[in-house]
């Protein structure tokens, strides 16, 4: 089953007077189970497809499809509902509110599907203990390790059951351990749980891991 | 409660800022709360002060005796029958403490060597001191008493001084009688009254009603005074008056002394303007923290979005955080204005006398409840307003943005 299509894609960006191809004629699409990587070099347009493809930015022109949902032609309500039950995203600085546990930050991913207070712990403690870190709740992020962090990150991405994970540069802020226990979390999720999984990555063991390699160089795809 | 939790973490989070909203909240809140109570003490001070002051609640004349002119003295007068009506209906109606009858005169008052002209009134001693003795301010001398002589007359402290004369001394009290003949009486000072009111202190006497009444040779009294308990309503008891007893027309204390409603408008007017003044600059303090914590946590709003919560629910979050704030520093101010306005009444402080005044008036500072509410509801319906208004940047957001990819 295809989780994602991307078509004809092309987003350009504004810096002062310039204006940058971050995208051209970009088309990729992921079955279910996959756990595929974007590789390229720096400004090859590797985070901007992720955003383009989570909905935080629009596209110039093509189109993308995630689930039966056309992103391109969405109001912003059904984007907010896409990125709330069906897309999980994993940052690269984790993006933890600083203010909330981590049990609390895992939550709160679940607060705009509408899940109710107790459903709501209940199933941020299972994400957690999933992922090895039911003794760390309480903590704030500042308390934890960048490897407990980005396993947070993880449980919040993935305590909405989504059917695609995007995840922008997942190791490169971790140590060797934590960034193979990272993705070998990604392979057992697609493997097991049939999650399509897109990372963007500059890390050979990552590449390594996936299923398959998407390689985009000034905006296009190389593969 | 999980926004409220991220609210109240905020607050905290950012101490120094929302202690200087906290402060500001609770600065205008405390000066509006006490501003009203001021304007309440004055209130209830001037109504107790008119009523007790001697007009009462309300008085009792003949038809046409507050707006109408007769050359004949005493016209609009009230017979004997009409002030024994008077008192029956008055035993009729459970809220009337006191009727007090009046006989109003003018003439000249003379010690022989000056003579100078004076606005008098006959009264019953017993039922006068009853009804406003306590407001009475005695300078020398006493009262004037069911004891005092027959013909004992109170003076104005001013008058008193003009004529040269002191409590124990004698004057000369020339009127006219209802037939328009000039009678004169040689009375005896019993006691000096200070009005507070240099004006009135200048031509006020007193004397007994019976002797008035001998000395303008009539029967009649010129109006019946009426105190009603505390909180009865004045104008409920005038209806009842007039309709058991024909011929009668009433008036309040309100229409018999428009000063009343003149400063409780001049205090409301200048309430209105502080407050509008201090909720401005409140409302734009609140504003300005608002939408300071929008600038710097851009980062944290690009992340509730990024996981599908709506700009909307991220305003609220802000709204909350503004109106935590707002209500701590609300409730701060109302038990700060509860423990000063004890405080100020406790240290029974007086204020300087009014213009026209030669007496000052306790300061006093009364809990206004509703006022209170009043203040509270406005105050955070604008700073709800003013952090939802600020908060609006989180709509305009680009995600993208906001998570500082670009």
């Amino acid at each position: 089953m295809t989780a994602l299509t991307v078509s004809h894609v092309t987003k350009t960006h504004r810096r002062g007077a310039e204006v940058v191809e971050a995208l051209r004629d970009v088309s990729i699409s992921l079955e279910a189970g996959i756990f595929a990587a974007i590789t390229g070099p720096s400004g090859s347009g590797k985070s901007t497809l992720l955003n383009v493809v989570a909905g935080f930015d629009r596209i110039d022109s093509g189109q993308i499809r995630v689930g039966d949902l056309d992103m391109s032609a969405a109001r912003e309500a059904d984007l907010d509902r896409l990125r709330s039950g069906h897309i999980g995203f994993v940052f690269q600085l984790f993006n933890l509110i600083p203010g909330l546990t981590a049990l609390e930050n895992v939550e709160l991913a679940l607060v705009p599907a509408g899940v109710g207070p107790g459903d709501r712990r209940l199933r941020a403690k299972e994400a957690l203990e999933r992922l090895g870190l039911e003794a760390e709740g309480g903590r704030r992020p500042a308390e934890l390790s960048g490897g407990q962090q980005q396993r947070v990150a993880l449980a919040r991405a993935l305590v909405g059951r989504p059917k695609l994970l995007l995840a922008d540069e997942p190791t490169a802020s971790l140590d060797r351990v934590n960034a193979d226990a990272a993705l070998a979390d990604f392979r057992r999720l697609a493997a097991e749980e049939g999650l399509a999984i897109l990372v963007s990555t500059h890390d050979s063991h990552c590449l390594a891991a996936a299923d398959r390699v998407i390689t985009l160089e000034d905006g296009k795809i190389a593969e | 409660m999980m926004w409220f939790r991220l609210s109240w973490r905020n607050v905290w989070a950012n101490g120094r800022r929302s202690a200087l909203v906290l402060g500001t909240v609770l600065l205008a809140g405390l000066s509006l709360m006490l501003f009203a109570g001021y304007v309440k003490a004055t209130k209830i001070g001037l109504e107790y002060s008119t009523i007790r002051g001697g007009i009462g609640h309300l008085q009792i004349s003949g038809k046409g005796g507050f707006d109408g002119y007769s050359d004949e003295p005493l016209a609009f007068g009230l017979t004997p029958d009409q002030v024994d009506a008077i008192g029956t209906a008055a035993d009729r109606q459970p809220n009337v403490r006191r009727i007090v009858p009046r006989l109003q005169f003018s003439g000249l008052v003379s010690n022989g060597a000056r003579t100078l002209s004076f606005a008098g009134t006959g009264v019953d001693p017993i039922v006068e001191n009853a009804a406003f003795g306590a407001r009475q301010r005695i300078t020398g001398g006493e009262p004037l008493r069911s004891a005092s002589p027959s013909d004992g007359v109170l003076l104005g402290a001013e008058l008193a001084r003009r004529l040269g004369v002191r409590a124990g001394g004698s004057v000369t009290v020339m009127t006219t009688t209802v037939s328009g003949a000039i009678n004169a009486m040689d009375m005896v000072v019993v006691g000096l009254v200070s009005t507070g009111v240099p004006q009135t202190e200048l031509y006020f006497l007193q004397a007994k009603l019976d002797t008035v009444k001998e000395l303008l040779a009539t029967d009649k009294v010129s109006t019946v005074a009426v105190l009603l308990d505390d909180g009865a309503d004045a104008e409920t008891a005038a209806r009842r008056f007039e309709a058991e007893v024909p011929g009668l027309e009433t008036r309040n204390w309100r229409r018999l002394s428009p000063t009343y409603d003149q400063v409780v408008g001049l205090y409301t007017t200048l309430f209105t303007i502080f407050a509008g003044f201090i909720v401005v600059v409140t409302t734009f303090s609140v504003a300005t923290t608002v939408l300071t914590s929008v600038l710097e946590r851009t980062r944290e709003i690009g992340i509730m979005r990024s996981l599908g919560i709506s700009p909307a629910s991220v305003r609220r979050a802000f709204l909350l955080e503004g109106l935590i704030l707002c209500g701590a520093g609300l409730l701060l101010a109302a038990v700060a204005a509860l423990l000063v306005g004890q405080a100020i009444n406790a240290a029974d402080l007086t204020a300087p006398p009014p213009p026209g005044r030669s007496v000052g008036y306790p300061f006093r500072i009364f809990w206004d409840g509703p006022a209170v509410l009043a203040i509270a509801l406005i105050v955070t319906i604008l700073t709800a307003a003013a952090a939802w208004f600020v908060s609006g940047r989180v709509s305009r957001l680009r995600i993208v943005n906001a998570l500082g990819a670009f």
